[in-house]
């Protein structure tokens, strides 16, 4: 019988049977190495729960609670739900496989943003970008793998060609693009981080309607542009900031800005 | 889908913030890290099965965010500094009747910092968050067994520091009435 440390610690915890603890005190008083480490691990045998409870640590802080709030309360108003034909492993364990499962859910994943009487399209968007803070996207690592599957997947599935506009000019960031779906459609959201404040949003989804010129309003605490070409609707969000969104949906919309990933 | 997640997420916030607290060993990169593990788990809230503990749940989007994106990125790494001046400060327990009591509990806790990362987060949700081992590796994503590999490693060096003589003074000392 092969003795190891995790074994010597269910020995010390009173984790074993009585026989296999038998075996262990056997070896161990032929071993003075196995000796040696079962001196150990019985010295770890200490309060921890103790220690870590009486951890005298700084309580939560004030505006993180608030926030947590505000997050909840929006998310629950919003009702961002999954588009219920797909499905993904659901586990705990998939989750901690990190940012590669999170990215890799991004490609396949729809959510749904809610198409209530009271939701246009662009109350759903500014709803559902009232989610992120600058923390949300200031660390993503550029996937343009992953990217490139998300914008080839809007194209020959939702039929729907997304251009990725490079704001670059405009202080803007490319951070990342997500497929979402709306009114059983779907609805690509491109985000973007400025050099301060909070993440500004391109969202496109078809639309039968007529073409319309740019439009710009306040929604909460959220300027939102929208208008529409060729059966394709665009939202701009983001926090109402030094930036002028009116006038950067205006050179999206002409087309006047260069482009990320080719014309995908 | 009942939501679950947002009703019970502001009453699970403390024991979010602490173990964050604990990974992170920072007040800012706590901050931060429950903010986006709060914001990702409400993104992905399809992912979690009813029934099961959101706060393993949430507990797994922390650890792997603090995992994969903080830590590597080394923001304010506790590498750099171990403990930033407000946890510094509220370490010691000024309730603590016994002062030799708190001054080993604060060195028990020192022990478990200075363990690698892998071991130091078996050791957080085992010993201070008090889950079992399939919790912790449900968590953690990773087998049971690698779980209690890393923690009789992770015991080992601290009975190691610790010896046996301290270790039954502390025990003597915790039974005292």
């Amino acid at each position: 019988m092969t003795i190891d440390d995790t074994l010597l610690m269910s020995y010390v915890d009173g984790d074993l049977p009585a026989a296999r603890r038998q075996e262990i005190e056997a070896a161990v008083a032929e071993s003075p190495d196995l000796a040696e480490r079962l001196t150990a691990l019985r010295a770890s045998v200490l309060p921890y729960a103790a220690a870590f409870d009486r951890q005298n640590l700084p309580p939560v802080p004030e505006k993180l609670a608030t926030r947590i709030d505000e997050l909840t309360r929006v998310s629950t108003s919003s009702n961002v739900i999954p588009f219920p034909t797909r499905q993904w492993p659901r586990t705990a364990a998939a989750f901690a496989a990190g940012v590669f499962c999170f990215g890799v859910a991004s490609q396949l994943w729809f959510y749904t943003l809610p198409a209530r009487h009271t939701h246009t399209l662009v109350q759903a968007v500014a709803d559902y970008h009232a989610l992120y803070a600058r923390e949300t996207v200031l660390n993503l690592a550029p996937d343009p793998k992953s990217d490139r599957a998300t914008l080839a997947s809007a194209r020959e599935v939702d039929g729907l060609p997304v251009r990725v506009p490079d704001l670059r000019s405009a202080g803007l960031e490319f951070k990342r693009v997500q497929r979402l779906r709306f009114n059983d459609k779907a609805l690509i959201q491109i985000v973007y981080l400025p050099e301060r404040g909070d993440p500004v949003a391109l969202c496109v989804t078809t639309d039968t309607g007529a073409d319309q010129s740019i439009r710009s309003q306040h929604i909460g605490r959220l300027a939102a542009v929208t208008w529409q070409q060729g059966h394709i609707a665009s939202v701009l969000v983001g926090a109402d900031s030094l930036l002028d969104l009116t006038k950067l949906g205006e050179r999206i919309a002409q087309g006047d800005t260069p482009l990320l990933y080719g014309k995908l | 889908m009942p939501d679950v997640l947002a009703t019970e997420l502001p009453s699970l916030l403390p024991r979010l913030w602490r173990f964050a607290l604990r990974l992170t060993a920072n007040t800012h990169d706590a901050e931060d890290l429950v903010q986006r593990a709060c914001v990702r788990a409400l993104e992905k809230r399809h992912q979690f099965v009813a029934g099961t503990s959101a706060l393993s749940w949430l507990f797994s989007i922390i650890h792997s965010i603090w995992l994969n994106e903080l830590r590597a990125q080394k923001l304010r790494s506790r590498y750099n500094a171990p403990l930033d001046d407000e946890m510094a400060e509220t370490l010691a327990d000024p309730n603590a009747k016994d002062p030799e009591v708190n001054a080993l509990h604060r060195q028990l806790i020192a022990a478990v910092d200075a363990l690698p990362d892998a071991q130091r987060s078996v050791m957080l949700l085992v010993a201070a968050e008090g889950m079992s081992y399939n919790e912790a590796a449900d968590v953690l994503g990773i087998p049971i067994g690698t779980v209690m590999s890393r923690l009789s490693r992770a015991r080992l060096t601290i009975g190691l520091a610790f010896g046996q003589p301290r270790a039954d003074q502390l025990k003597t000392k915790e039974a005292m009435p």
